[in-house]
């Protein structure tokens, strides 16, 4: 059994009773709750999605331990065209869900792993890509959907880890044990890890000696005692409870905004079998910056432009239905808004196809780094772009527009139904205004600012993986000026570390 | 992986496999944390004790018929991460009571 349907994985999630809290409430089960069960839906889909032929290409990989069909979520890339059909998949959950692929994150997650535990092994003698294999190999046979656990809530930033007043702001060792490791912690801004069967937990950032309680990384069960989730709530989590019942009011009815939950660990036992890092700080850097060079292509470059799409589509039915489509300033919006998400689109493609095996000799193929990077770094101010002309075509009506079921009102509905009558009738506008609305007004702007990393990380990138003095070169040789004569003289290259 | 093997009076068996160390996790809940894995209700466990590391026996409080018992450990097994299945020799043993 490599691959699970939909309908299995709605069964295992009714039998998991993860610890989470939301809005003021325990839930007792995650599709009882209407916010809790949006994400749940999100997730089934992505399952969905690879039980439909025409998508077999890109949903489904042969996993390279066990040579039988996986869900590529849990696949771990082997070549270019892993690396190419792992963009293609972010493009395609995002068309289709309109939210977080929550298996994502978990995905990255564990290419990072398998290229950064096979490093250590061949580096210091260890045996953690022995084990995360193991790992690998029942996460593959039971098809688990598998979240990933980066972000910590960092506290000062000013402090270095150890120097916090509260420890628990980084995730951390309280024991080392025969049997495991006890640990405890907070992990944030965690998609989906509340509907997923386990969660892959990467350190948050580079380490230095001296901070080896930091350097861990490890799977944990969705349920284990000692974790808990609480949940974001805001204004669509509100929205969502108040119209569990009909559902036609939000702009994203089934599957909703975007989930996440602040991760609590108390005292939580991992076994050694899923410990993948302990310690080793030097590692725990390229175990991050792997993550984040498969986020950036996938997070960045691929699942915002399936989100792109679906705004476009709904920004263009916005035009057509008040008759506008024609006209020319609206047409160069529309362009506007598919060349932001085309280019980004093209920057992710372009990271795929100049991937390349890394460490050499560990059969783990990973994106280019500086396209990766250029994909996040172009969507993240492109989205915002897309948004204001969804925002600007969509018109007033975006942010304005009453309830559906205001048109059914026996008193109020005949005159809504004239005023937003156009060039399509009255509920037509407005499903696709709510639509806009969940978009240009909802929580996927800063998400996509801020998702795979704040661009500031990716601006640091930029300086670390240009060669800004090869570039200065080649304007000096061409305005025939010698190198003694240039403004500033070149630095000799520092040795990579 | 490892196979554990509930076993709740003379009839009621259950087999479940997971990735080594679950049942290492599952001892560390019940002994050190004196939680069932999904079951949040604090004092579920009256008594745990471990044997020779490989039989973890546990006490759950209150009065439970056995098929009541089998079916919380339906629960509490996979939520640690062990699914159910349908033979080898299990490793580990899990006994379970209810409080009499």
């Amino acid at each position: 059994m490599a691959l699970i349907t939909q309908q299995q994985y709605l069964e295992n999630m009714k039998k998991l009773k993860p610890r989470v809290y939301i809005g003021g409430k325990w839930v007792k089960n995650l599709l009882d709750n209407p916010v809790t069960k949006s994400m749940v839906m999100a997730n089934s889909a992505i399952y969905w999605l690879a039980e439909q032929p025409e998508n077999k290409e890109v949903m489904v990989a042969k996993s390279h331990l066990t040579g039988e069909p996986v869900n590529r979520n849990l696949n771990v890339a082997r070549n270019i065209h892993d690396l190419d059909m792992r963009q293609e998949m972010a493009l395609l959950t995002s068309q289709t869900v309109g939210t977080c692929n929550y298996r994502c994150v978990g995905c990255d997650a564990l290419n990072s792993l398998a290229a950064t535990t096979w490093e250590m092994d061949r580096d210091l003698g260890t045996k953690y890509n022995e084990r995360f294999n193991k790992w690998l190999a029942y996460a593959q046979k039971n098809d688990l959907a598998v979240s990933g656990a980066i972000t910590d809530a960092k506290g000062d930033r000013k402090k270095r880890p150890s120097q916090q007043d509260d420890l628990d702001v980084h995730l951390h060792l309280v024991e080392k044990r025969d049997d495991g490791i006890v640990v405890r912690g907070y992990k944030v801004s965690q998609s989906g890890a509340i509907g997923s069967h386990e969660t892959l937990v990467l350190p948050g950032g580079a380490l230095r000696e001296g901070e080896e309680q930091f350097a861990l990384a490890f799977a944990v069960q969705n349920s284990v005692p000692g974790l808990s989730y609480i949940c974001q709530y805001n204004a669509y989590s509100a929205e969502r409870e108040m119209f569990a019942d009909e559902p036609d009011e939000l702009g994203n009815p089934i599957y909703g905004q975007r989930e996440t939950s602040t991760m609590v660990f108390d005292n939580v036992f991992i076994p050694w079998e899923r410990v993948f890092l302990f310690g080793e700080t030097r590692y725990a850097g390229r175990m991050v910056t792997r993550f984040a060079k498969a986020h950036r292509m996938n997070c960045g470059g691929a699942c915002k432009v399936g989100f792109a799409d679906v705004i476009i589509g709904g920004t263009l039915m916005a035009a057509e239905a008040i008759g506008v489509e024609k006209v020319p300033h609206i047409q160069e919006k529309i362009i506007d808004m598919v060349r932001y998400s085309e280019t980004s689109h093209a920057c992710a493609i372009a990271a795929a196809m100049r991937g390349r095996e890394e460490p050499k000799g560990s059969g783990v193929y990973l994106p280019d780094d500086l396209f990766g990077n250029a994909a996040k770094l172009n969507i993240a101010h492109g989205f915002w772009e897309i948004l204001k002309n969804a925002g600007d075509i969509g018109g007033g009506l975006v942010v304005t527009m009453p309830r559906l079921k205001d048109l059914k009102d026996p008193e109020v509905g005949p005159v809504l139904k004239k005023v937003f009558g156009a060039a399509a009738p009255a509920e037509t506008r407005l499903k696709i205004a709510k639509f806009l609305q969940h978009w240009t007004s909802g929580l996927h702007g800063a998400g996509t600012w801020h998702g795979a990393g704040a661009p500031q990380t990716q601006r640091f990138m930029f300086t670390v993986l240009t060669d800004f003095e090869k570039k200065k070169k080649m304007a000096r040789k061409l305005m025939g000026m010698k190198e003694e004569d240039a403004p500033v003289k070149a630095e000799p290259k520092k040795a990579a570390k | 992986m490892e196979t554990i093997e509930v076993q709740i009076g003379k009839n009621h068996r259950g087999t479940y496999i997971g990735l080594g160390g679950t049942f290492a996790s599952m001892s560390y809940c019940c002994l050190s944390k004196k939680a069932l894995p999904g079951f949040h209700e604090k004092g579920i466990i009256k008594r745990a004790e471990m044997k020779d590391g490989k039989l973890l026996r546990l006490v759950l409080t209150g009065k439970h018929k056995q098929d009541k018992l089998m079916a919380m450990m339906e629960i509490a097994l996979p939520n640690i991460g062990a699914y159910p299945d349908t033979g080898g020799k299990a490793a580990f043993f899990i006994e379970v009571k209810s409080e009499k």
